[in-house]
């Protein structure tokens, strides 16, 4: 484990722009902004197809793939990536409820109802008439003709665009049902609107499914090419991704963790860091906090630093556990205040900076010590259930009859939350429990609620931040904790299993955790010190991404 | 296909209508021989988390909610010594979110769950499945007007927001916005006479149309699990197809709209900063009077916040934006034991969470009373055709899902008896719906853990 940036090479220290990134696109793919209209010619290799690993799991374990709509970000992304929307109409979309993993891409918590359909459709028309359509096919190159040029315009062009929109393979009698509605346009702009109506209304636009097995076995590539754009871009695959899912290229070996490094390189990946890291890390909970108004600024700058730091370690492909150990952070004046550090002076200056010997990490920095913490204090347990839940995916199970309070102290004598702690911890049922989630919390008492550090409490007493991890692990502090945990694998098990619910859009069952090890396997045999990249590429050519993915 | 010729042949003749002043209309709409009801019967169901006070003894109620009830003194009867389903199936502190949770869910189905997300199909919506209660433009309505921000450690967002359910894995959306609610409701309120808005409209059917086609096409395409998930987004494209045709039948002529509600909600958050929440529920019941009074719709279920916090000011936990009151609507229910950071003065406590309760009483009443005052040529009140149930799925304190209080307002078409005090002897709620059912024609015999009904309520 080294520096965060001592192992990234030249990296300078200011966060890639879009710019930077366009150019890298540009670079490794002279596909990905090709949206002419003309499907390239095939290039499948000819290797051997996809045939994902299945050791040792039981491929019954996988549960069924399940319907969900678009989510609102994916939504707004795939329509603003479809039509090159300058800035997504202001309309309400349907809500989006959080799945058990936090997730917000899971159908069984998606609502389907009529305000739904009617969100839907009045979308599809405020899209309409916000509309900057020249260059998207079929419609751009159409806009100057009329009667039956305009209409054949518009047909010539309709297989590839609804093929783009829906994500799968087009049938002629859906291309004759857009077409309906486009003889029946007086001009151009009625034309138009047809073509966006219908095609932002249809269900193969606003769902994801997977057909059941005997359907069209022969489309399994564009299912993976429409999981991946989710799962990177949160939107549609591009037309490289599709073509490559229309000759079967995609499934070819090697190919799909091409695809992979592609993706990671077009600026649309932003999307994948930026969502990813808040909702694995629930850095919304910042804003539900009873002092979120107060420090608005604070919290938000948190938040920035927390996914600037996954993204650089993950886009880096840095050691997973550089995410629990990095030794530096992204900062700006006013966090650089925060936290006691040398740091940039203005609040509107950000800069890579190393960080004092008592932060390390994701654990030590401000938007995860306030999102675990309790809303009035630090709350070590609450925090402790936090890192179980997030970071280690081993959290204890509530316990029957409710969590009682803890009891009150007696005496006078001022005590500290750890003795109040250990006094519980007598009841041999409330212990095992506690095992769980205790260590993480008190090795974090020396950050109070807000994140700053500190040695004792207000009441003088002395903090003692020591302990020993579930799998017998011994530390002193938070950092030897940290330093102890980012050796162990439940880290890089957690993180990979929080990954792999994201990319299929469901919370897995216990059944399925063996799907999660062979992901895990294979990053290992790709870079023994393997990164979230080699995480994606793998995860991208598994089992379960390959045949469970909810569609 | 449908047939578009003869959809455009039908819209052709769709005649135009106008608005009508409310009296009329609610004339035309009784307006039966004799006076009789029209058979339309409403039913709006209520509900608060936190509890209501329970005192001691099984037939009383809490100080001072009685005197709330006074301006409909005659018009409600009151059902006490209920038992929340929840408790036949150990839900008192055990398992995750409860009671809170554990009494919110199987309180409308009166069934437990069967693994989250599992809940049955809840009474509200067997009724709305029956064609005798369809017909308005919206078949349900289901309201919260505070939810939960925030899943938890294995249980979804949705079981601490929604209420009604259709069945396993199929809740009905819950609606915290009022401007949401206007538009599902009244968008196209005005009968359309404008050639070019019809014209829009008779467009938009063929698009749903066109939708419900490619539905069709893909059901038989998918598993049978996604196949009930997509059948529920048939449902809802179907009703939206009833909804724009019944604008172009001409539109909700019954009764005159206001403007749609103006309230600053960030189109983002799924519930209101608790300064917003009085304005909030004030525009949600201004709404539900004009929807029950337009028949915008028929059945609705409220609940006045989702009944888990996820945060120490969401959710129950937040602070109802009740003047003088600053501490959280959850923590003042347990006044009388030290809890989060509640005032030691247990009595100030209690007090609050007397007020906050008292609030919600007025609120309802008030919503009453406008129901009530909507008279037809008759003499017969919106409030006769309706029927409105409020309470808490649970007790206040200890949160005992026992001794419950139910109290029902109006006749429902003349179904149920007003002015009653009813003894339920630890009968289950789902007893009451059971004959709520009853009342509205729908005797399902029994409903889950609803095995004897309730019959004293019927008249």
């Amino acid at each position: 484990m080294g520096l965060l940036l001592a192992t990234s090479g030249c990296y300078t220290g200011v966060r890639a722009d879009a710019g930077e990134l366009d150019t890298d696109a540009g670079q490794t793919s002279g596909a990905s902004a090709d949206d002419d209209g003309d499907p390239p010619s095939g290039e499948s290799t000819g290797a051997e197809p996809l045939d994902p690993e299945l050791g040792d799991c039981d491929p019954d374990a996988l549960a069924n793939s399940t319907l969900r709509r678009l989510n609102r970000r994916e939504y707004r992304n795939t329509v603003g990536d479809l039509f090159g929307l300058a800035a997504f109409p202001d309309i309400a979309l349907p809500w989006d409820d959080l799945n058990t993993r936090g997730f917000d891409n899971d159908g069984s918590s998606l609502s389907l109802d009529t305000a739904s359909a009617e969100q839907y459709f009045d979308a599809a028309v405020a899209v309409a008439s916000n509309f900057e359509g020249a260059g998207t096919p079929p419609l751009g190159e159409c806009a100057a003709l009329s009667g039956d040029g305009l209409e054949d315009c518009i047909e010539s062009g309709a297989q590839v665009w609804l093929e783009r929109a829906f994500r799968r393979p087009v049938d002629d009698q859906s291309v004759e049902r857009m077409m309906s509605f486009v003889r029946g346009a007086q001009n151009y702009s009625e034309a138009r609107d047809a073509v966006v109506t219908f095609t932002l209304t249809s269900p193969l636009f606003l769902f994801h499914y997977k057909p059941s097995a005997d359907d069209a076995p022969a489309d399994s590539a564009y299912l993976v090419a429409d999981r991946l754009a989710y799962l990177l871009w949160s939107s549609g695959p591009d037309s490289a991704l599709l073509d490559a899912a229309r000759d079967g290229a995609l499934l070819d070996d090697g190919r799909l963790e091409d695809e992979v490094e592609r993706m990671i390189e077009d600026p649309r990946s932003d999307r994948f860091f930026d969502d990813f890291a808040h909702l694995w890390l629930r850095l919304g909970i910042l804003n539900l906090k009873p002092d979120a108004e107060i420090n608005a600024e604070l919290f938000a700058d948190m938040q920035t630093e927390t996914r600037a730091f996954f993204e650089f370690a993950a886009r880096e492909n840095l050691p997973l556990s550089t995410l629990l150990a990095g030794n530096e952070s992204y900062v700006n004046g006013r966090l650089a205040d925060h936290y006691g550090i040398d740091g940039p002076l203005g609040d509107d200056e950000w800069a890579w900076v190393e960080l004092p010997p008592e932060r390390r990490g994701l654990l030590t920095q401000g938007a995860i010590l306030v999102a675990s913490a309790g809303d009035a204090f630090s709350d070590p347990i609450r925090r402790g259930a936090w890192v179980a839940e997030h970071i280690v995916c081993q959290e204890p199970p509530l316990p029957e009859g409710g969590i009682p309070d803890l009891p009150a102290p007696e005496g006078d004598e001022p005590v500290t939350i750890r003795e109040l702690l250990e006094e519980h911890r007598e009841n041999p049922a409330c212990a095992s429990c506690h095992a769980l989630m205790d260590p993480y919390g008190l090795a974090l008492e020396n950050y109070d609620r807000l994140g700053l550090h500190r040695t004792a409490y207000d009441n003088g007493l002395a903090i003692d931040p020591s302990g020993v991890l579930p799998g017998g692990a011994e530390f002193d502090d938070a950092i030897s904790m940290v330093d102890a945990m980012a050796q162990g694998a439940n880290f890089e098990h957690c993180a990979t299993e929080f990954l792999t619910a994201y990319s299929v859009g469901r919370a897995l069952g216990d059944d399925e955790e063996c799907f999660v090890e062979l992901v895990l396997d294979a990053a290992r045999d790709r870079n023994e010190a393997f990164g979230l990249r080699d995480v994606l590429a793998t995860l991208a050519t598994s089992y379960i991404f390959v045949n469970g993915g909810q569609q | 296909m449908i047939n578009e010729l003869q959809r455009r042949r039908f819209l052709k003749g769709a005649g135009v209508c106008l608005a009508l002043p409310l009296f009329e209309s609610l004339a035309g709409r009784n307006a039966q021989a004799g006076g009789e009801p029209d058979g339309t019967q409403r039913l709006v169901v209520i509900g608060h988390p936190n509890g209501t006070p329970q005192p001691a003894g099984e037939m009383e109620m809490a100080p001072g909610l009685r005197e709330r009830l006074a301006p409909m003194e005659g018009r409600y009867s009151v059902v006490q010594n209920l038992d929340n389903s929840a408790i036949k199936y150990g839900q008192i502190n055990t398992g995750v979110g409860t009671p809170h949770s554990g009494c919110f869910h199987g309180f409308l189905s009166g069934e437990m769950h069967e693994g989250i997300g599992n809940e049955r199909m809840t009474f509200d919506q067997r009724l709305a499945a029956d064609p005798r209660h369809q017909g308005a433009r919206a078949s349900s309505l289901s309201i919260n007007c505070n939810k939960r921000p925030s899943a938890q450690l294995g249980v979804p967002q949705q079981w601490f927001n929604t209420w009604a359910w259709q069945g396993p894995g199929q809740p009905v959306g819950a609606h915290h916005d009022p401007r949401a609610v206007f538009d599902l409701l009244f968008a196209g309120f005005e009968p359309e006479d404008d050639p070019a808005a019809r014209a829009l409209l008779e467009q938009k059917r063929l698009y749903l149309d066109a939708v419900l086609d490619q539905i069709h096409d893909l059901q038989p395409k998918l598993n049978s699990t996604d196949q009930v998930r997509l059948d529920q987004y048939l449902t809802g494209v179907e009703e939206l197809d009833r909804k724009t045709a019944s604008i172009l039948d001409g539109g909700l002529a019954q009764c005159t709209v206001g403007e749609r509600p103006e309230i600053e909600l960030n189109p983002d958050a799924v519930a209101p900063p608790a300064s917003l929440y009085p304005e909030v529920v004030d525009a949600m019941f201004g709404l539900l009077t004009l929807a029950l009074q337009c028949d915008a719709t028929r059945l609705v279920t409220f609940a006045f916040a989702s009944p888990a916090g996820g945060g120490s000011v969401t959710g129950m936990n937040f602070v109802p934006g009740l003047e003088g009151i600053e501490s959280g609507w959850h923590p003042l229910s347990h006044w009388s034991a030290p809890y989060g950071n509640l005032s030691n003065d247990t009595e100030l406590n209690r007090r609050d969470f007397e007020r906050i309760i008292g609030w919600h009483y007025d609120k309802v009443v008030g919503f009453v009373q406008s129901l009530d005052s909507l008279v037809d040529a008759q003499g017969r009140s919106l409030l006769d055709d309706t029927l409105v149930s409020f309470g808490s799925w649970m007790g206040s304190a200890v949160h005992d899902p026992r001794k419950l209080y139910n109290i029902l307002f109006g006749t429902g078409g003349g179904a149920f008896a007003e002015g009653l005090t009813i003894n339920a002897n630890e009968r289950n709620i789902a007893d009451l719906w059971v004959s709520v059912m009853k009342g509205f024609g729908n005797d399902p015999g029994t409903l889950g853990i609803g095995q004897t009904g309730m019959d004293e309520i019927l008249i």
